[in-house]
């Protein structure tokens, strides 16, 4: 069991020693995984050192000629320090390009407010045309990398969260095209919509409970996902949850409220998200979440306390 | 030189008129980006730059338009060589009019919007890598502007291409000494300038930017060069060359001459020319 980064790097290297021609350019950032891609193929691994907006531009170069490339960096820096690059190159001129976070929501709050990732959502969701991943499932990052070789995916933005290992699908409960997974019980009333930490906890923490009988859990690991069936999925659901570690204003929660709106569909909703990132203390993960009633142990008492589960 | 000096300058003068011929119509542009680097755009598409399909050893020379706000001057050139028909263009370049007309006569890696500074230069860096890698024979050229230098990303590929020695990266920077507000030296010092490109291990030239024969011979340089380095040509222009009531004065950089100040414009440039 591997992290779902190492499960991308392990699989570009696997797929490079098959013969797939894939350029690294990295922001000064390694990886385990990367060692040994690394090692084989120096010249296809691109340090442009801590500078993510050249990242950016240079892996946008490589790409636009005709290279297969992963760029990658530590979050949120990739896409807030290079948003504009991002947006007048990747996006405008429909780059496909692997752009790759580590870092998604908390999972390095240890380090303080600039390595929250918790706006980069909000900001390249804006962005026609850009895909953004949070992978919940070593399969779903073999997936991508898979579509690395492709050459001629869309422009995408993936956010790997650290603390995430191990595999929850079979591969053909996987689908890059819907973007999204349904666990749980797909005729109950309340549905979570999570994605990253969130669903795979949540997904590990209702199993062990059994709870998992009495709630659907629609993991939305990719964005924009199939909205028409997403719509069909919770067009008969009494309540909707949203748990996300992002800032709630244009997150995960936001747009499952505008698709609602847009859809007509009048369905109450609860969000789980940062009504703030500034602390004056020392801070983690577990701190931040116990500090704004986001642990998953909060999560579960809404959904039970209020409707009791509704199987 | 295929041409000769002389003609080359009369294309020059022939391409500002045509941009403001096109320009006025259109009712917006930067004139004064777009003249201070017409002789350097000139002898750069007329001389140098190899169209896809026109090189019979196959290669084919991209060019990134990171000062996009002059990339005006372009269009006249395109139309000169044949890449777009007159209607076609002026049909094109009205509000409304569409822009795939205009794009397909782009050279690959011009077809970004460059006018978000300090992008091209990265974006550049990358396609100069991928010609070191593929071994190919191809150039990238690329436009700076000079007050674009501001920008922190222009260093970060500047650091990347001289530490990659992107030999088949060859740049221009139009040091016309004006941004947007003042010059250049009074907002915040860029001199010395070229030490600075030396230091990141470029290959430098300072030219006269608006002569023909320097800058002929200084991208003649550039593409003879042995040297395992990217080239900077530093071009030192007059913002708005060819209208004097536009040089040397700060808050034109968005100027586009209407009204009475369109028949202004024409008779200058044509009183300049019989100056010069």
């Amino acid at each position: 069991m591997v992290s779902v980064r190492d499960a991308f790097f392990n699989r570009i290297y696997e797929n490079s020693k098959k013969g797939e021609e894939i350029l690294i350019v990295s922001a000064d950032l390694g990886a385990p995984s990367l060692d040994a891609f690394r090692q084989v193929f120096p010249e296809r691994f691109i340090n442009v050192g801590i500078a993510e907006q050249n990242l950016v531009a240079v892996a946008c170069g490589l790409a636009a000629s005709g290279k297969k490339v992963v760029a990658y960096g530590l979050n949120p820096f990739p896409a807030i320090r290079a948003f504009d690059q991002i947006r007048c190159l990747m996006c405008e001129l429909s780059i496909p390009l692997t752009l790759c976070a580590l870092n998604a929501g908390l999972c390095s709050a240890e380090a303080g407010f600039t390595h929250f990732a918790i706006e980069d959502f909000a900001a390249i969701r804006t962005l026609e045309g850009v895909e953004i991943l949070d992978p919940t499932d070593e399969g779903l990052s073999e997936l991508l990398a898979d579509d690395v070789g492709s050459g001629i995916h869309p422009p995408r933005f993936v956010r790997f969260d650290k603390t995430i290992r191990g595999r929850i699908y079979d591969s053909s409960e996987l689908s890059l095209a819907r973007g999204y997974s349904v666990l749980g019980n797909r005729a109950a009333g309340t549905c979570v919509v999570a994605f990253g930490a969130y669903l795979t906890e949540l997904y590990q923490k209702l199993t062990e409970t059994g709870q998992i009988r009495d709630v659907k859990l629609i993991d939305c690991y990719k964005i924009p996902f199939d909205e028409a069936g997403f719509i069909d999925e919770i067009r008969n659901c009494s309540r909707i949850v949203t748990v996300e570690e992002n800032a709630a204003a244009g997150g995960l929660g936001s747009l499952v409220l505008e698709i609602l709106s847009d859809h007509r569909l009048m369905l109450p909703v609860k969000r789980f998200a940062l009504t703030h990132g500034l602390y004056d203390v020392f801070t983690s993960r577990a701190f931040i979440r116990r500090d704004q009633g986001l642990t998953v142990e909060d999560v579960m008492a809404d959904l039970f306390s209020q409707c009791g589960g509704d199987r | 030189m295929r041409d000769t000096v002389s003609n080359l300058e009369e294309k020059a003068y022939q391409y500002r008129k045509r941009f403001l011929e096109l320009f006025t119509a259109l009712g917006f542009g930067h004139v004064t980006s777009a003249f201070s680097w017409a002789e350097v755009a000139t002898v750069l598409m007329n001389e140098f730059v190899r169209f896809p399909g026109s090189d019979p050893a196959g290669a084919a020379d991209k060019l990134v338009m990171s000062k996009g706000h002059g990339a005006g001057i372009l269009f006249p050139i395109f139309e000169d060589l044949g890449l777009i028909g007159k209607e076609e263009m002026e049909d094109s370049l009205r509000i409304g009019g569409s822009n795939v007309s205009i794009r397909k006569c782009y050279l690959p890696g011009f077809d970004f919007y460059g006018g978000s500074l300090g992008l091209g230069l990265g974006f550049a860096a990358g396609i100069a890598k991928d010609i070191q890698l593929s071994g190919s024979e191809d150039r990238v050229y690329c436009i700076v502007g000079d007050a674009e230098c501001y920008e922190g990303s222009i260093w970060e590929a500047a650091a990347f291409a001289g530490h990659n020695s992107l030999d088949r990266l060859i740049i221009v920077v139009d040091r016309n000494g004006l941004g947007c507000s003042d010059f250049t030296e009074h907002m915040l010092r860029l001199e010395p300038f070229e030490d600075k490109w030396k230091a990141f291990n470029w290959e430098t030239q300072t030219i006269d930017g608006h002569d023909i024969r320097a800058i002929y011979d200084a991208l003649d340089r550039a593409v003879s060069s042995n040297e395992a380095k990217p080239h900077c040509i530093i071009a030192e222009t007059k913002k708005g060359k060819g209208l004097d009531y536009l040089i040397d004065r700060p808050l034109m950089h968005g100027y586009m001459p209407a009204n009475e100040d369109i028949d202004r414009a024409f008779a200058e440039l044509q009183h300049v020319r019989k100056g010069s």
